[in-house]
């Protein structure tokens, strides 16, 4: 039984504007221990997906659609039902870790309270599990910590507490948002590999949320490609790298530095911006910049058609050049 | 009593309510409030512990202002309801040309001011441990 199957997921917000529809259709399926990477441009409905899997969604925003969670589903789950799995089998943990933390308590009161929480341990047994914890994601000295501040952290220690933080209960799914995005670069690979650890050693499954495909080369298993809150895109990691199907997908990579490119070579970044969510085109929502795009792809927006094993895309005017070219 | 105690106190009282309003809603669209809501706390639990301290900040640095606005209000209230208070001796001292009584008023109600401020001063840092004002200094 797949770990988490979300169907049709759709989260709207009423505005001023018109309505604002942030996340639109998008379906996932993830197998215990498995890593999913989730990428985009900003904007583009990721973190939005994320929290309507908790049911953090801010109001006034609606959810809709089917979230499957250990074969349990989670929408319109109740409030109460809902705490008992958060921060518990299904944790996350967000991408600013300078932000993400409370300033005006210590870390141990911040990690300690999850335990107590869900574990129901007392203070004091929670606090030598926090030390270990802290020492699992690699803190020296643990115990000194536990008595500090976040602002006395560096960015990296930071974001290594919101991890153990998220870990505290070994869930079953960590969604992580963006958890490199505000790090340097060293850090960042740290903190990856941190990730990657830690999943080994629990099996928890992780939906990596980034823009940066290079993060998720290295570390996901298989990839959806989101743009203006649907999938445009979806396959096991090393085919979709190696051929891309969907030009918003190909327009990525191309954007993607790269060491053995020839110095002075241009990166191709894909022209135009990503386009305003209460007004999005009838068709293709990628249409506007994409290369390819043909007067049908304006008229109606082309779903996610199967292709090829386990893989997925929403462009028939690539798929249709692909089979001439083989013919 | 209860009528000059409240025309003394109601216009701050209203100001620490909505100090108290927007305080409170200001953290509570802080990240940190989502990342407390994440781990699967209550609602409660998460004002109370996540909140209401941040949220108290900007009420607990108004206190020391407002402490001295309302010795300064006393002077006019104990004039009007002829409350025989220091505020009231402070006036007729003025009045009666006493330099002596004045002096030593003012140099009361400065140091109850300046007294008062550093208390809030010293409890904000207790409150926010950002701040150290041995490194400011
Ligand atoms: N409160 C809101 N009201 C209206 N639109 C919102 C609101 N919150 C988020 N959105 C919209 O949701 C879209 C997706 O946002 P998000 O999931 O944060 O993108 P990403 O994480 O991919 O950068 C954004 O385009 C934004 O306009
Ligand atoms: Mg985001």
């Amino acid at each position: 039984m797949a770990l988490l199957e979300v169907r049709d997921l759709r989260v709207t917000f009423e505005t001023h504007h018109g309505t604002v529809r942030a996340v639109d259709g998008v379906d996932l399926a993830l197998e215990p221990g498995e890593t999913l990477g989730l990428v985009g441009e900003s904007g583009s409905g990721k973190s939005m997906t994320n929290l309507a899997l908790l049911g953090l969604i801010p109001a006034p925003g609606r959810v809709e659609g089917s979230v499957l969670f250990e074969g349990e589903e989670l929408l319109g789950r109740s409030d109460q039902d809902l705490r008992r799995i958060r921060g518990n089998r299904l944790a996350m943990i967000f991408q600013d870790p300078m932000t993400s933390l409370n300033p005006l308590l210590t870390v141990g009161r911040q990690l300690t309270e999850v335990l107590e929480l869900h574990k129901g341990l007392a203070r004091r047994e929670a606090r030598a599990r926090c030390v270990q914890a802290l020492g699992d994601v690699g803190i020296p000295s643990p115990e000194e910590r536990l008595d500090q501040y976040p602002h006395e952290l560096s960015g990296g220690m930071r974001q290594r507490v919101m991890i153990a933080m998220g870990l505290l209960c070994e869930p079953a799914l960590l969604l992580a948002d963006e958890p490199t995005t505000a790090l340097d670069v060293t850090i960042q690979a740290q903190i990856l590999e941190l990730m990657q650890e830690v999943q080994r050693r629990h099996g928890t499954a992780i939906v990596l949320v980034t823009h940066d495909l290079g993060v998720v080369a290295g570390m996901a298993d298989r990839v959806a490609v989101m743009y203006a809150g649907r999938l445009v895109e979806k396959g096991p990691t090393g085919p979709l790298f190696g051929t891309p199907l969907h030009p918003y997908t190909r327009g990525l990579l191309e954007s993607v530095p790269r060491l053995e490119g020839a110095a002075g070579h241009a990166l191709d970044s894909i022209p135009g911006s990503p386009p305003d969510p209460a007004a999005l085109p009838p068709g293709c929502a990628f249409a506007p910049r994409c290369p390819l795009a043909e007067d049908s792809c304006r008229a109606e927006r082309p779903p996610l058609v199967d292709q090829g094993p386990e893989r997925a895309s929403a462009c028939p005017v690539a798929a249709a050049r692909e089979e001439g070219a083989q013919a | 009593m209860l009528l000059p105690g409240f025309c003394l106190g109601l216009v701050y009282a209203a100001y620490i309510s909505r100090l108290t309003r927007t305080g409170m809603l200001e953290v509570l669209s802080q990240d940190h409030i989502r990342t407390a809501y994440a781990k699967g706390l209550a609602p409660r639990t998460v004002v109370m512990r996540h909140a209401l301290k941040g949220g108290l900040l900007p009420v607990v640095s108004y206190l020391g202002p407002a402490t001295a606005g309302i010795l300064t209000g006393s002077l006019v209230i104990e004039r009007l309801f002829f409350i025989p208070g220091l505020g009231l001796h402070f006036v007729n001292s003025a009045s009666n040309r006493d330099y002596t009584l004045a002096m030593g008023v003012t140099i009361l109600y400065t140091v109850l001011v300046y007294t008062l401020n550093t208390v809030v001063d010293l409890a904000y840092t207790l409150l926010d441990p950002r701040i150290d004002l041995a490194e400011e200094a």
